[in-house]
């Protein structure tokens, strides 16, 4: 386990890769999904981890991304996701679509090193046409039922945002995120974290708990999931999203990731936000 | 007293909602959260409640709720559709073409696994029209009946909008209209719906919303609600001063 920088972040992850990302209108690693853009990341494989929403918005409107692994994908209060919307109605996006129990279900499949794993319900639905690699078998201890299979899931890297790290790397997160799954399944995981504590100040009480067993590197980054929330820290930035749902309603998206991503970095992000 | 038709949507679902049961919310489901909390601040106090967005969010992760659901600890879940069929199967993913989509809508969450694992399931839409109730669905995210050999335990309880309740009738299944909401006529109802409607013999009114109702919605479960859904809070009531106060971060 290792402290790294955003930089340092963004170079561990391969063109190409599979990359797994957690979080909604809270806790997204906006931080780290700012710095795959400016690094000019590409033809990544994105695995979003539960239902998704900035996190996924802002990484689908650039080239970082060719393939995006979901089970939806909005901006939860503030509606449609206009960049998600437009590249996959244009057929932009390479798509391969989850239920939600579905990728959950890969992923633990991911986590035990197993190949598959069997998921109620799916079976008469349209995911069983456009998904070839989901299967209906019989259930071999009661041939009399038919039941769904999903491919294991195995990220080459997780990115996720946290409340906290210690400094042997242990970490405390959300329990309203796949973190701990997401951690388990993947290959190397990087952390963005709000604060860096002495092991006997990790508030356990606080969300889930995620051993350094499973963590890779860690990145301090405070308002790191701004302009999405981190609960006990900061709110979900309101004004932030009406000014971007507004700049993407007047096609300028562009503009917004050249004044938000580009221009001067995180630092002048956090503090315009603050 | 006056009411919205959001309000009675809501108070409509609620009533639905036995004492003791257990109730999961789902994703951008304002409304059915809502009528969760009413039922519970009303006449299901025992009613355990489980809504994804909440603040103490007692699973780790979603994955841990939907094995939850898998398992059987759900009695009561809600979905919607951009388009809903006359058996209750639903769309939450395209109009139009797969692969090259007039509109691309969100996705389908857990849908296609919680309809076949939840007792009894609850469709709802916030609006009714013949574009929503289709005879046949761009695609079909979930389904509401199986075959044998495929587990499911529960079945649909109906389609809530703000005009009608529609439920599943005889061997079929198949939707009839059940109740009307005050002041809307049958043939309204069937002319804003796309398929074939029958009606039921017994068919009914839709209660309007008590005061009592009104007053809990729009006093506790108005605060209840603005932690997880903020936005939809004020459209539905307006700001007030003690909202922001009230907001956990």
């Amino acid at each position: 386990m290792t402290f790294i920088s955003l930089k340092e972040a963004a170079k561990l992850i391969r063109d190409g890769e599979k990359l797994g990302i957690s979080g909604h209108m809270d806790m997204s690693p906006m931080a780290i999904i700012r710095e795959l853009i400016r690094e000019g990341r590409k033809e990544l494989h994105v695995i979003f981890a539960g239902a998704a929403a900035f996190n996924a918005e802002l990484l689908i409107g650039t080239d970082v991304v060719k393939t995006i692994e979901f089970s939806q994908i909005s901006l939860g209060e503030y509606g449609f996701a206009p960049q998600f919307r437009k590249r996959l109605e244009q057929a932009e996006i390479q798509t391969i679509e989850h239920a939600c129990p579905t990728i959950a279900a890969g992923l633990q499949a991911g986590a035990s090193g197993v190949p598959f794993m069997p998921v109620r319900g799916m079976i008469g639905t349209d995911y069983m046409r456009i998904r070839d690699d989901f299967h209906v078998i019989a259930n071999p201890y009661d041939v009399k039922e038919n039941i769904a299979i999903v491919p294991a899931i195995v990220p080459d890297t997780a990115i996720f945002h946290a409340y906290q790290a210690d400094w042997n790397g242990n970490i405390i997160t959300s329990s309203a995120h796949n973190n701990r799954l997401l951690a388990q399944a993947s290959k190397q995981v990087i952390v963005s974290v709000e604060e860096i504590v002495a092991p006997q100040a990790l508030r356990r009480d606080k969300g889930s708990f995620i051993p350094s067993a499973y963590v890779t590197s860690i990145v301090h980054a405070p308002n790191g999931a701004l302009p999405t929330g981190c609960s006990g820290y900061y709110a979900i930035d309101d004004e932030h999203m009406r000014q971007y749902c507004s700049a993407v309603r007047q096609d300028e998206y562009q503009a917004y990731l050249q004044s938000y991503v580009f221009e001067g970095g995180e630092d002048s992000y956090a503090v315009q936000r603050r | 007293m006056p009411f919205s038709a959001d309000e009675l949507l809501i108070c409509t679902l609620a009533r639905r909602i036995r004492d003791g049961e257990t109730v999961a919310v789902g994703n951008n489901s304002p409304i059915p959260a809502a009528a969760a909390l009413l039922a519970r601040e009303s006449h299901a106090p025992r009613a355990c409640i489980y809504i994804i967005g909440q603040a103490d969010w007692p699973f780790e992760g979603t994955k841990e709720f939907f094995d939850f659901l898998q398992r059987g600890g759900v009695d009561v879940f809600f979905l919607s559709g951009a388009q809903i069929d006359a058996y209750g199967s639903l769309n939450l993913h395209v109009i139009g073409d797969y692969n090259l989509p007039k509109v691309r809508m969100p996705g389908g969450a857990g849908s296609a696994v919680v309809s076949f694992v939840c007792r009894r399931l609850f469709l709802f839409k916030t609006d009714h029209t013949r574009k929503g109730f289709t005879e046949k669905l761009d695609f079909i995210s979930s389904t509401s009946r199986s075959e044998a050999n495929v587990y499911r335990i529960g079945e649909l309880e109906g389609v809530f909008t703000p005009i009608a309740v529609l439920e599943p009738t005889g061997e079929s299944g198949r939707l009839q209209l059940a109740q009307v909401s005050p002041g809307i006529s049958v043939d309204s109802v069937k002319e804003h719906t796309g398929f074939r409607l029958e009606t039921q013999q017994k068919l009914k009114q839709m209660t309007e919303p008590s005061d009592e109702e009104l007053h809990i919605l729009r006093s506790s479960v108005k605060k209840l609600l603005y932690k997880i859904y903020p936005q939809f809070v004020i459209s539905l009531w307006g700001k007030q001063d003690s909202d922001a106060a009230d907001q956990e971060v």
